[in-house]
Parts: C-alpha cells; sequence; structure tokens
C-alpha cells in the first residue's frame, strides 16, 4: 500500500552466471556447489533464529510473530556500535547478542507475561505477538524514515571477498564459515545448558509441566527472563551475521518469519529437530531455487515459495514434525 | 473544501470494504477462532479476479487486440486508452463487469479459502496464521513479477467502474452502492452468527474435544468458516479494485490483515456491532495518518514526522491491539449469547419467572467464558 | 504444636465455593486421611490450602507460621510439598533429572546426596530407572517418581492428591506401604487424599469425612472404620437390615 521500502535481494541464490564455464569446473556443478555454500550459511542463520522460537514457545506457549524483528534488531545494533560508534567487530557482536537479548525480555515483561498471569490463550498470545513485531518493526522504520535516512539499508564493512575459491571459481568467504561456526558453537552450549546445568534443566522442566515447575518451587519468572533473553539473543546474533553476507533493511528479520517457523514446524518445535531442519531448509531452499532458476528461468523472488512448499508438505505429511525429539529432552523417547 | 469532501467520500468507501474485510476476518477469529493472519490473501485474490476480468472484457468490447508479446492483451500501454473510452461510453459493461466480478469472486474464494486451509484445519492455529500469511505473500511476489493476471509491476488501470459513464457524479453513486453491499453483508453475517451455525463455530472455538463428542465435525465446521470468510474477503476485494479503478500487486503486502485484527479486537470478536464500531475508528486512523491526506487537510506538521507518519500508523495499531488483549479482551462491544429464537425464547422466560438472580447468573456464565477465552 | 493448622477454610474456583468453612489440624508425625464420596471437596480442600486453588478465607498455620497468602511456591520454600494427582512429574526428564528439580532449593550438594540416598532406598526401583525418560514410566512409577521429586526438598509436610487412583489394587497396597515407610523413615507428616476410604482408614492416624465441602465426621481411622452410620453414607458399604 502506502510508502513501503521496496525488498532487500536477500540470500539472492547463485546468479552464478555461465560466463564462468570456460574455467575448470562445468558452471552447473560450480553452482550446485555454491548453492550448497549459500545454504549451509543460510541454514545456520535459520537455525539460529528458528531455536530461539523453538525455546521460547516450549517454555512461554507464545508462538512469536516477533521473532523475526530481534534479528533486525540485532543486524542494527551491531551496525550501530562497529560502524557507527566504532566498537569493531567484536563491541557489534556483543550488542548483537546483548540489545536484541534484552528487547525480547522487555517484550515478554510488558506484553506476554502481563498476558500469561491473566489467563489469556495461547491464540490471544499469537494476536499479541503480530501487535509486537508491529510495533518493533514500524517503530524501525518511522526512526530510519524521518531521523536516520542512513538505516533504511545497512551493510556491515565486508570482510576480504573471498578466502578461497573451491575449483577456482566458487568464493568462500569468511562468513560461510562464521555462520556454521557459530550455529555450532551456540548448539554445543546450549546442549550443555540443558544436560548440565540446573538452570537448563529447570528451563526444560518448565516446558515440560510448567504447573508442576512451579509447586516445585524453581522460580518461573527466571526462567521466563533466561528463555526469552536466550531467543532474543541468538536471532540478533543470526541478523548480525546475515549483515555481513548482504545488505539489511528494517524489514529483513520480517522476510525471515516463515523460514523462521518453517524450521521450527519441521523440526517439531524440539530442540535437535529444528537446528537440524534450519539447516536442510538453507541447503534444500538455494539448490532448489538454483535448480529452478536454471531449467525454467524461475525468477529467485520466488525462494519463499519453497519454504511454503515444505512447510504445507510437513503439516500434511507429519504434523507434529519431521524432525522429531522429545520436547527439549535431546533425545527420543523410548 | 473539494479536498475535505474528497477525504469523506474515501473514509466512507474503505469504511464499507473494510466492514465487509473485518466482519469476514470476524467470523473466523472471533466466532470460530481461526486466526486467518492471510486476510490480504483473499482480498487481493477478489481485486485480481475483479481487474483482469474486467480490463478483459473491456478490452475485447474495444476491439483492442494490439497487445505486448508476453503480456495479457490488456497489459499495452494504449490498452488504458482503449478501456477507459468503453468505460465512459457502455453503462452495459460497466454494470456487467461488476456483477460478474461479484459472483465470481465469491465463488473463486470460498473455494480458494477451503483449499488454503486444509492442511491446517485439523491443527493448531498458529500453523494456519503463518501458512496463510505466508501464502498470501508468494501470492502478491507471483502477481508482482508476473504479468499475469494483473500486468506485474506496472500495475493494471483504467478499468471500467459501475458507475463510470456517470462523470464525476459516479464517485458518490460507488460510495452509495459499497454501503448497500456492506449493508447487506452485515444483515447476512448477523443472521448466520446468530444461528444454529453460529453456535457451532462457537463450539468448535471454546472446547473442540466437546464439540466433537456433541458431534460437530470440527474440519467442516473450521472450512465452513473459512469458506464464508474468504468469499467475503473476495468481495471486499471487488470493491476495492472498482474504487481504486486499478489493480497494483504492490498494495497487497500484509498490512490490510494487520488493520482488520486491529478493528476486530477494538470492536469486540465475536461480536458484529462492536466489528462495525472497531472498523470505523481503525478506517478514520488510517484514512487520516497519511501524509498527502494531512497536506491536503492543510495540517501543518514538521517534514520528519510527515516521512514517518504511515510507519507510525502501524506502530499504533500494534500498541491498539496489545493495549486492547490487556486491558479489554472483550473488545469494545463484549461478546452476548446467541440470537436465536430458542435463545431469545428462553431468556424471556428466565426474565418473566426469576427476574433478578437468573439472568444474574446467566451473566455471569457468559463473562465467565470470556475470562476463560481472554 | 501442631504442624499445619488450618482453620475455617473456605475454598473453590473462580467464584464458586467447594469448601464451607473446614478446619483441620495435623501433629508430628501423623498421617491424616480425608476421606469421603466423590465430590465432597477433599482434593479442592488440599489444593485450597496449598493455595493451588483459591482461597476466599480462612487461615493456614504452618508450624506456627501463617502462610496463608503465600503462593504455593513460597510455601515449598517454606518446607511444606505437594504431590498432585495428575501431570506430577516431569514427562520429558529423565527420573534423575526429576529428582534434582525436587531438589531445585537446595543449594548443598552434600544434602542433595543425602537426600538421594534416602529416596533411593525407599524407592529403590527408581535407581534402576535412572536413566529413563520420566515420561516412559508405568503408572505405579509414575506415582513413585512424583513422591521421591517431592521428598527431595527436605519437606517438612507432604499433601498427597489420590496417589494410587488409576492403579491396580496390588500396586496400590504398595504404594500405600511405601507412605508409612516415608513416615517412618523420613519423619515426614502426610495430608493424604484418598478415594479408597478403607485402605485410607486402617492405614491413616487420624482422619476427617468430608461430604459437601464440610467436615461431617474425625477421629482415628479404625474409630470411624467401625461407625455403621458414616460406612453406609460415605463408604457405600450395605449393612444387613439396614
Amino acid at each position: 500500500m502506502r510508502g513501503r521500502i521496496s525488498r532487500s535481494s536477500s540470500w539472492e541464490s547463485s546468479t552464478l552466471a555461465r560466463e564462468v564455464s570456460t574455467v575448470e569446473l562445468p558452471w552447473y556443478i560450480a553452482g550446485i556447489i555454491r548453492a550448497i555454500l549459500d545454504g549451509i550459511l543460510m541454514g545456520s542463520l535459520f537455525a539460529l533464529m528458528a531455536v530461539g522460537l523453538t525455546i521460547v514457545y516450549r517454555v512461554t506457549q507464545v508462538a512469536n510473530f516477533a521473532h523475526a524483528e530481534y534479528v533486525t534488531y540485532g543486524a542494527y545494533a551491531a551496525y550501530v556500535f562497529a560502524v557507527t560508534l566504532e566498537f569493531g567487530m567484536i563491541g557489534g557482536a556483543v550488542a548483537a547478542l546483548v540489545i536484541p537479548g534484552i528487547l525480547a525480555v522487555v517484550n515478554d515483561e510488558l506484553v506476554f507475561k502481563p498476558l500469561w498471569r491473566r489467563g489469556s490463550t495461547p491464540l490471544h498470545f499469537l494476536v499479541a505477538s503480530i501487535g509486537s513485531g508491529l510495533i518493533l518493526r514500524y517503530s524501525l522504520l518511522a526512526f530510519a524514515a524521518s531521523v536516520a535516512t542512513e538505516f533504511l539499508k545497512i551493510r556491515l564493512p565486508v570482510f576480504p571477498k573471498a578466502i578461497y575459491q573451491i575449483g577456482g571459481i566458487v568464493p568462500v568467504t569468511y562468513v560461510h564459515l562464521l555462520a556454521p561456526a557459530v550455529g555450532v558453537a551456540a548448539t554445543v552450549l546450549l546442549h550443555l545448558l540443558f544436560t548440565r546445568t540446573k538452570l537448563g534443566k529447570a528451563m526444560r522442566a518448565t516446558a515440560s509441566n510448567p504447573t508442576l515447575a512451579r509447586i516445585t518451587g524453581i522460580n518461573i519468572f527466571l526462567i521466563r527472563r533466561v528463555t526469552w533473553f536466550i531467543g532474543g539473543a541468538l536471532a540478533g546474533i543470526a541478523g548480525y551475521i546475515y549483515a555481513y553476507y548482504t545488505p539489511a533493511n528494517p524489514e529483513t528479520g520480517w522476510f525471515f518469519l516463515l523460514w523462521i517457523f518453517a524450521a521450527a514446524i519441521m523440526g517439531g518445535f524440539t530442540f535437535y529437530g529444528t537446528i537440524i531442519s534450519g539447516i536442510l531448509l538453507g541447503i534444500i531452499g538455494n539448490v532448489t531455487m538454483f535448480i529452478a532458476n536454471q531449467t525454467v528461468g524461475l525468477s529467485t523472488s520466488y525462494q519463499p515459495a519453497i519454504a511454503l512448499v515444505v512447510l504445507v508438505a510437513v503439516l500434511l505429511w507429519r504434523p507434529e514434525g519431521v524432525i522429531r525429539l522429545q520436547s527439549l529432552s535431546l533425545r527420543t523417547r523410548a | 473544501m473539494a479536498e475535505v469532501a474528497g477525504f469523506v467520500l474515501n473514509v466512507l468507501t474503505f469504511y464499507g470494504i473494510y466492514l465487509i474485510l473485518a466482519l469476514s476476518f470476524n467470523i473466523e477469529y472471533g466466532f470460530a477462532g481461526l486466526p486467518n493472519f492471510g486476510k490480504v490473501l483473499f482480498y487481493s485474490i477478489g481485486a485480481y479476479l475483479a481487474g483482469s476480468m474486467s480490463a478483459w472484457i473491456a478490452v475485447t468490447v474495444a476491439g483492442f487486440a494490439e497487445g505486448e508479446p508476453g503480456k495479457p492483451v490488456y497489459c499495452a500501454g494504449p490498452a488504458y486508452t482503449a478501456m477507459t473510452e468503453v468505460a465512459k461510453t457502455s453503462v452495459l459493461v460497466d454494470i456487467g463487469v461488476f456483477m460478474l466480478s461479484l459472483v465470481v469472486a465469491l465463488i473463486v474464494g470460498a473455494v480458494v479459502g477451503v483449499i488454503s486451509s486444509y492442511p491446517t484445519l485439523r491443527l493448531r492455529g498458529d500453523f494456519l496464521a503463518i501458512s496463510l500469511l505466508a501464502l498470501g505473500e508468494i501470492v502478491r511476489i507471483a502477481a508482482y513479477t508476473e504479468y499475469w493476471p494483473v500486468c506485474g509491476y506496472d500495475g493494471l488501470s483504467g478499468i471500467p467502474t459501475p458507475f463510470a459513464w456517470m462523470g464525476d457524479a459516479g464517485k458518490y453513486a460507488y460510495t452509495a452502492l459499497v454501503w448497500v453491499i456492506a449493508g447487506g453483508v452485515y444483515f447476512t453475517v448477523q443472521r448466520m452468527t446468530n444461528s444454529p451455525w453460529g453456535r457451532a463455530l462457537k463450539s468448535v472455538r471454546d472446547d473442540e474435544l466437546a464439540a466433537e463428542v456433541y458431534g460437530k465435525n470440527i474440519a467442516r465446521v473450521k472450512a465452513q468458516a473459512m469458506a464464508v470468510g474468504s468469499a467475503l474477503a473476495a468481495l471486499a476485494g471487488v470493491l476495492y479494485a472498482f474504487h481504486v479503478g486499478g489493480v497494483f500487486a504492490a498494495d497487497f503486502i500484509p498490512l490490510p490483515t494487520f488493520l482488520v485484527i486491529a478493528m476486530v479486537m477494538l470492536g469486540g470478536p465475536a461480536n458484529n456491532k462492536g466489528v462495525v464500531l472497531g472498523t470505523g475508528v481503525i478506517v478514520l486512523i488510517d484514512q487520516l495518518l497519511n501524509a498527502s491526506v494531512l497536506n491536503a487537510l492543510g495540517i501543518p506538521l514538521p517534514q520528519g514526522f510527515l516521512n514517518a507518519v504511515t510507519y507510525l500508523k502501524y506502530v499504533l495499531m500494534g500498541v491498539i491491539i496489545i493495549l486492547i488483549l490487556m486491558f479489554r479482551p472483550q473488545g469494545l462491544i463484549p461478546e452476548k449469547p446467541l440470537d436465536t429464537p430458542i435463545v431469545r425464547r428462553a431468556s424471556e422466560l428466565v426474565s418473566t419467572h426469576m427476574p433478578t438472580q437468573q439472568t444474574q447468573a446467566a451473566k455471569e456464565n457468559t463473562s465467565d467464558r470470556q475470562d476463560k477465552r481472554s | 504444636m501442631p504442624v499445619l493448622e488450618a482453620r475455617d477454610i473456605v475454598g473453590g474456583y473462580r467464584d464458586s465455593v467447594v469448601i464451607h468453612g473446614v478446619t483441620i489440624t495435623l501433629g508430628d508425625g501423623e498421617i491424616v486421611a480425608l476421606v469421603g464420596p466423590n465430590g465432597s471437596g477433599k482434593s479442592t480442600l488440599i489444593k485450597t490450602i496449598y493455595g493451588v486453588a483459591r482461597l476466599f478465607s480462612g487461615k493456614v498455620i504452618f508450624l506456627g507460621r501463617d502462610v496463608t497468602a503465600l503462593p504455593p511456591e513460597q510455601k515449598t520454600r517454606e518446607g511444606m510439598s505437594f504431590v498432585p494427582q495428575t501431570d506430577n512429574i516431569f514427562p520429558d526428564l529423565t527420573v534423575m533429572e526429576n529428582l534434582e528439580m525436587g531438589a531445585y532449593l537446595l543449594d548443598d550438594p552434600g544434602k542433595f546426596k543425602e537426600r538421594l540416598e534416602l529416596v533411593f532406598s525407599i524407592f529403590p526401583d527408581l535407581e534402576r530407572f535412572r536413566d529413563r525418560l520420566a515420561g516412559s514410566l508405568s503408572g505405579g512409577q509414575r506415582q513413585m517418581l512424583a513422591m521421591a521429586r517431592a521428598l527431595m526438598s527436605e519437606p517438612k509436610l507432604m499433601f498427597l492428591d489420590e496417589p494410587t487412583a488409576g492403579l491396580a489394587p496390588k500396586i496400590a497396597m504398595e504404594l500405600l506401604r511405601v507412605l508409612l515407610k516415608i513416615r517412618d523413615e523420613a519423619k515426614i507428616p502426610m495430608l493424604l487424599v484418598e478415594q479408597h476410604a478403607k485402605r485410607a482408614l486402617e492405614m491413616s492416624d487420624r482422619a476427617y469425612v468430608l461430604a459437601g465441602g464440610r467436615v461431617v465426621a474425625e477421629g482415628k481411622g479404625r474409630d470411624i472404620l467401625e461407625r455403621e452410620d458414616l460406612q453406609e453414607l460415605f463408604l457405600g458399604v450395605k449393612h444387613a437390615g439396614a
């Protein structure tokens, strides 16, 4: 309708042109390799984003449509700290973790916790999360449109273009390594949290039986805060990495919403299920897009359709999730 | 003065169109508990149908055939002139395409509504919400990328509107027509929701298990709600297309859906009167908080604010949705017990025989259920 | 000084009053049973005392402290413990993790070990299943785990809401014997809601008979068992000539 920011060319899959076909690798092999590399990159980011959604959903029953906004705020927090305030890349990363984390906690404290205390249903959480998403997304847009127009499109300073060329033509950048590395690190840390610490186990206990958790004396308010912080921080760091990869704008996160939900639903809202599904979706999305683009000339703007097709297929075939692991228990039920 | 008149006319027309949309969302969300966050999808389907059919008929009547390769004939530049010429002269075409669009949109909307929600009707509400929201976006992307049906990026304009032959007075006539249709929809929806069918919707919303035990086929009841809701949304889309006189795929980003959610939440879910009120408030805000309108009305505001005003409007929508959920989840006008003959008779009996106590208890009963849902 | 004193409890859910002014006390080392027909308000009473259901009026004194206004988690902190009738374990956690959660409020790891030994001595089966997911246990094992979990927090008082509901008679009896063991070994007084009145009256020290949200009789379990009028009215036992 009115005044819309045009969509950035997000994760545009390999538009690898045919002119490279003179080099050793045939162009289509090179294209597939690049699609897989980009797929792993995007898939790692989807996993980081979606696992936060899953944890929050499990612990608080909020299917949070505002979750994608934390991704945007992560990118912007990193931009402000790394570029505007010149705290460097590490400073940017810290900001991308902390600011969206706090934002998510505030979101819960102001919206979802009061609703939960007055006994709202999950359906009301859903509608409230749409409201939260509107506030977060459009206040950033309003700020960018009126006060700081450089915010309409941001890009973090790029690392050296390529650190290696597969077959001499497929570039591998730092971001291609950074995203999976952060993904693996987050997975390991969360696994340790959930299995080795009292706090993590209490989170799982709250997800498993909230009423009993309360009776047992678990401080469920603390658990809520930690859960929301982790969810926001993971989404934020994913936004930070994404902003290295390609320019971000205030609606960047919004375009990930479908992928985030698709990964969480495919993973049956379980911890490892969500992570694996996120990575798979990234690879499937990029490779399918490359093939469809090269064979039938399908425009890359149709990429979200792949996520929807996967989502609907999952819902028709196994609505409880394809990769099922019980709740956050990290294992299949005996 | 002309600006004010134009503004008022625009508000009134959009009020009528959004009222139909909001009533349709109320059937789905308010009565049946289905969060159809893909409202704009069905709205856009109505608009695409109306736009492409009327444009195609107009160019055919005009005998215009010099299309550009790879595009529908009506997307060619000169088609605009041919179409407006037909619209100005042929009353039959103007009224005909309008009627035809209404009928086709109702049917197609209902069918698409059922098909697209089929995978999720037996599942949790959030699955429905995300898949329809996504489907709406993908259909918009497709309509924006492809020339079929509404000329993609260029958009389609100059379609024959029902009162184009009347000249300037046509605008007033069209607003009146929209209101006649919106009124008809309101009374129809009132009748439908205050019937055993409305009770079936509410029973599915409040307790699926109990509804199933009492022999309701839950998936079918939900599909019916989606069919009616989607058909009405498509109808609203048709009215929108003929109001604007064209169709632009870029208009169908999810924002109208969010407006509609705000309307229903504000007015009162499962209360059609409440929706009338909520729609009025939100439409007024939506139309007023608009840089060009504020300029035209001569309200002096800093440029920075004007640049941000459309975005601030959606921030405001978010705030309204959340505040209403927190402090008045039943909306401005709360849900009432059904108004069917049996219920009416029963409450009459109660009030004549046991004047105070029983009605008090009945009241508490309703508020109880409200609380449970909130 | 009684361990628990609940005076003039009026309680229920939302706007409906189920318990109409009930007073009960519980002394040290006692097992007190609440019996009565279906819908007499047994479960509602202990839920009201614990703060899970709504308390309209009345006073709850625990070890001389007024805990009336405390929410359930605070009551747990104070040393009370509650085993709900259903959903009383964390199904997605292992048996061991369930017990750890039971000891959530214990900060001292030494104490945790001590508690664990005690619990495993009372419930030897649980030690064998320590790494199984709780959700995969059988009904009887779940009830054991639920009690074990409640024991982990070093409670000074335990509330048990129909621990034998839905269990086979043999397993139910075994479970009730375990209660005596808990009382004797862990020295914890218990307030027990039990559907099967005969069983409960035989094993408990004292009992309250509830009907329609009021106490209609109280005394030693065996005395109540012998009162013919009560047997017929509340325990469903018909007497010859009645």
